[in-house]
């Protein structure tokens, strides 16, 4: 995929457009600067790709990944440009609906661009009196529930996905939904004076 | 031993080459325009940076840069496929989209290369459907004497190689990497300002006017 003779497996969990993204963040790192297209085409690569990944898709955005990812594997001076494209091309190829799910329903068919998801806890899994979840949260965005279940405040979640990892196998209360207006609002109870 | 002549064939016209000639250099001293902002005549290895001047040359799969080419065996070239036009376009479109356009205001207004550029490939000075991304500051003083504009600049590498091939110790270079490449200036401020005092051989050569004498500092 990269042009390095590797090979890598990922499971119906990958993003291919966060993989895209993440792949041209890596070669603009790498590009020396001294051609054009490698040096500004990649540049523009990246900044589509992060439009999408965050839910900012725009009509035409696949057509313009297309032509410009032709341009930068025909027009660059050495390998390293040439190759570039090539995660966006055979992606666009084979996964253009998972790009077509970010440009016009904001969904991340990976469940992986964090603002295209939102993850709730099923009150029907979930377990009185365990505390798992709340205590992981870095952002203090669990709370308890009138009935003394667990919720997530969608404001304070910052999608770190902790929660879902901690919470016991015997529950698995913790669901990941996109686009993010699929999860149900759990109020947060008023806290007693 | 006397050169040997070689006929190639560019855009179906005929013309004489000398073997071992730059195919850039040949089309252009026969009147044929190639956009190009990188090229310099007697360099050992053409740079090929600004990836303008491709044309197509029959029996290879896409376009090459012209440049790169060294007339060796009778070719057959085209300088307008849609191939080539297609690259040079998006070659533009990329170098504009880093650049400030504000023909009006800037030195190199009708001497601009970008403006032939464009006006040959009958394109307008805008980035088309890319998004425009401009570098801060504006306006970087990197000599004593020369103030540089990161936004005006295409990165040919042209006012380096007349700064080498003139000074011992030439001053200027390309700094960063990436997105990021620039042109910077070696050394101390006063040991550039004297070891290449009264030239200005770098200012002269730019094609867009990115760099510029400082005015409130005559005499360069």
């Amino acid at each position: 995929m990269m042009g390095s003779g590797g090979m890598v497996v990922m499971d119906e969990d990958a993003c291919l457009v966060d993989v895209s993204r993440f792949f041209q963040d890596f070669t603009q790192k790498e590009s020396c600067g001294k051609c054009t297209f490698c040096r500004i085409g990649t540049r523009h690569l990246l900044t589509i790709l992060e439009r999408l990944t965050s839910g900012e898709g725009r009509e035409g955005d696949l057509e313009r990944l297309q032509i410009l990812s032709e341009d930068i594997r025909d027009g660059s001076l050495c390998g390293l440009g040439r190759t570039a494209p090539n995660p966006v091309l055979t992606s666009l190829r084979y996964f253009r609906e998972d790009y077509e799910a970010h440009v016009k329903e904001k969904r991340c068919p990976g469940k992986m661009c964090r603002p295209l998801i939102a993850y709730y806890i099923d009150l029907e899994k979930c377990a009185r009196g365990c505390n798992a979840c709340e205590g992981c949260c870095p952002t203090e965005a669990v709370f308890i529930t009138a009935d003394r279940k667990r919720g997530i405040d969608q404001a304070k979640c910052v999608k770190c996905g902790e929660c879902m990892v901690v919470c016991p196998p015997e529950y698995d209360a913790v669901r990941r939904v996109s686009p993010p207006h699929l999860a149900p609002i759990v109020e947060r109870p008023e806290k007693k004076p | 031993m006397t050169t040997r002549i070689i006929t190639i064939t560019v855009d179906q016209t005929p013309i004489d080459v000398e073997e071992g000639a730059n195919l850039l250099a040949a089309c252009l001293a026969h009147g044929i325009t190639i956009p190009h902002l990188c090229y310099l005549e007697g360099l050992a290895s053409a740079s090929a940076s600004c990836r303008l001047c491709f044309v197509q040359i029959a029996g290879r799969s896409r376009p090459t840069p012209a440049c790169t080419v060294t007339v060796s065996e009778p070719i057959t070239v085209d300088t307008g496929t849609p191939a080539v036009r297609r690259l040079q376009k998006a070659g533009l479109q990329m170098l504009l989209s880093v650049h400030r356009v504000d023909c009006r205001r800037c030195p190199a207004n009708r001497r601009c290369e970008l403006q032939r550029i464009a006006k040959f490939l009958k394109v307008g000075l805008n980035a088309g459907p890319l998004e425009r991304r401009l570098k801060e500051p504006e306006v970087e003083a990197i000599h004593p004497r020369i103030d540089y504009y990161p936004n005006r600049c295409v990165l040919c590498g042209k006012c380096i190689h007349a700064c080498r091939s003139r000074h011992p110790q030439s001053i200027l270079t390309f700094a960063k990497r990436g997105f990021e490449t620039r042109i910077a200036a070696y050394g101390t401020p006063e040991a550039r300002g004297a070891s290449v005092e009264g030239c200005r051989a770098c200012i002269d050569v730019c094609p867009v006017a990115a760099l510029q004498h400082r005015p409130d500092e005559p005499g360069l």
